[in-house]
């Protein structure tokens, strides 16, 4: 018998990468736009939208390192996409046991592939700090996946480098696997008040010096406008038929699945089991 | 056609600290645009720092806009900065409409709203519409009623210097009937899009005379003024209503003045820097 995993797996792996190529699409040419398959005021009104992020890409092409997808169960038994979130997915903190030690060495393996150049890349988790609602969880995550835990105020940049004062030296960082929000990471590109960040990470991406994980941007295609379509996007960017369809109604209780993507590949591991907290 | 001007533009920031800071990160938006009309013969930026660093190392690119950005961070401690843009930059004036008729409001807006043009007919935060603004097309050809707008926008706001800030908006100009050119181009611009004109936000050089013998270096000044689209992207500048052409340098575009400032930046110490800002044009040829 097929696991659900084994059902889901395909489906959540595709509209990753169709939600890939959006983003890349979004930040890049536009050809969705201009092609007619999404309105130009979509993009426009879309609160996710990040200008800053337009006009690079990330070193290994993913802006989506890790994704989850709020699946329900339909009337046959199959499996319907609710909705998913590509910023900064949260719960992985919590996930216990086999699974968390699977999911942790795949979730590292993404996020050192995805380093700008260096043979033993710095992978650290930015979180917004100890009085932030989740800092048990980026907490736990970070000690997991045995990197540093750091705070904006332990960023610095210079020269399109980031570095982390992480109690002894300033070791330079590679991969920024960031649980502050887009607005949040940056005063000098995004909004000037805030202290959670550091000024010149943006620029620091986009000079390929430092990958933001996930990436700045990501927001757009989680608006509610743009994850009803994916179904069509699927159709525009893969050339496929959509495995896993939109749900049409809220009624059952969500799974959820877990997407890491390392530029060749996008493995799926099924979300918490029952009492399992999220 | 006229074979145009030559202008030499010297653009120099000066920032003062009473008490040192450190970790300075910066953004300047100060070279000229390469464009038809406007060719762009040499242009640089250059950063000291005083009080140690000494000169900064410059880092370009191109934002979302196009506009190049010219990035700049001053790690040690510092008490004052010192910014110093200069381009020569040959005008022949926006390049002239092609022959044959000019979209009516319904080609417009057809236009406009189906592709990127809408970008620029949406309201921002700065250009939100005054309640209390006329609307500006009635019975009139778009580009009569652009011109029309923009002679509203100057007859409502005076220009009165220091009377307003860089995050005024055109409903705060509007209600308090002063500004600079940027309100003046904000009110404008809000007013064009409200008309449905996309419409945005130019910033750039003025040379302050309209025939200036060549050779001779005057003050200039930042300037903003607007373009909006009816066929093609032309050329308004409200606060002085005056054709747009060789005495115009065009720097940046965007929505509005957010998009595109000259210069923003962020350091840790006392809020209190004062800036001082010196435009020099020299009409060269």
């Amino acid at each position: 018998m097929r696991s659900a995993g084994d059902l889901i797996a395909p489906g959540v792996r595709q509209r990753v990468l169709a939600v890939e190529a959006f983003l890349a699409d979004v930040y890049g040419p536009g050809r969705v736009f201009d092609d007619g398959v999404l309105p130009w005021r979509l993009l426009y009104t879309a609160g996710g939208f990040r200008r800053e992020a337009a006009g690079f890409a990330p070193p290994n092409g993913v802006r989506v390192h890790v994704a989850s997808v709020d699946l329900t169960r339909d009337d046959q038994g199959g499996f319907r996409v609710l909705g998913q979130n590509v910023r900064a997915p949260a719960g992985l903190g919590h996930l216990i046991g086999d699974r968390a030690r699977a999911y942790t060495s795949r979730l590292l393996a993404a996020l050192r592939a995805a380093a700008p150049h260096a043979p033993d890349p710095q992978v650290v988790v930015l979180t917004a700090g100890v009085r932030g609602p989740a800092y048990r969880e980026h907490a736990a995550l970070a000690r997991r996946l045995g990197v540093p835990l750091v705070e904006g105020r332990d960023l610095s940049c210079r020269r399109d480098r980031v570095y982390a004062n992480t109690g002894h030296a300033a070791r330079p960082v590679d991969v920024l696997y960031r649980h502050v929000a887009d607005g949040w990471l940056d005063p000098l590109a995004l909004r000037a008040e805030s202290r959670l960040g550091c000024p010149g990470l943006v620029n620091a991406a986009r000079a390929g010096q430092v990958t933001i994980a996930n990436a700045v941007g990501n927001g757009i295609a989680d608006d509610p406008r743009v994850c009803v379509r994916v179904p069509d996007l699927i159709r525009y960017y893969l050339g496929q038929e959509p495995l896993l369809a939109n749900a049409e109604s809220l009624r059952d209780r969500p799974l959820r699945a877990y997407a890491v993507n390392d530029g060749d590949e996008v493995r799926v591991l099924p979300g918490p089991a029952a009492g399992e907290r999220v | 056609m006229s074979a145009g001007w030559r202008l030499r533009i010297s653009h120099v920031t000066e920032v003062r600290y009473r008490v040192p800071v450190r970790a300075s990160f910066n953004e300047a938006r100060m070279t000229p645009l390469a464009l038809p009309g406007q060719a762009v013969l040499d242009a640089g930026l250059s950063v000291r720092a005083d009080g140690g660093s000494g000169d900064v190392m410059v880092r370009n690119y191109r934002d979302y806009w196009g506009t190049q950005v010219s990035a700049f961070e001053v790690p040690a401690a510092h008490d004052g900065l010192v910014i110093e843009a200069t381009a020569t930059v040959r005008t022949s004036g926006p390049p002239s409409p092609p022959a044959g008729e000019r979209p009516g409001w319904d080609e417009i807006r057809r236009t406009a709203a189906g592709g990127r043009l809408l970008e620029y007919l949406l309201p921002t935060r700065l250009t939100t519409l005054p309640p209390d603004a006329p609307a500006g097309r009635a019975g009139r050809t778009p580009d009569a009623a652009a011109h029309a707008i923009a002679e509203c926008a100057r007859e409502r706001v005076a220009f009165v210097p220091g009377a307003t800030g860089v995050r005024t908006s055109a409903r705060e100009a509007w209600g308090q009937g002063q500004g600079v050119c940027q309100d003046i181009a904000h009110v404008t611009v809000s007013l064009l899009r409200a008309a449905g004109l996309p419409a945005r936000y130019v910033s750039g050089y003025l040379h302050p005379r309209a025939d200036p013998a060549p050779g001779s270096t005057a003050a200039g000044q930042g300037h903003a003024w607007v373009e909006y689209w009816a066929g093609q992207w032309t050329p308004l500048d409200p606060t002085h209503g005056v054709p747009v052409g060789e005495r115009h340098v065009i720097v940046a575009r965007g929505r509005d003045y957010a998009d595109v400032p000259p210069l923003k930046g962020i350091y840790h110490g006392a809020p209190d820097g004062a800036m001082n800002v010196t435009v020099e044009v020299t009409r060269l040829l």
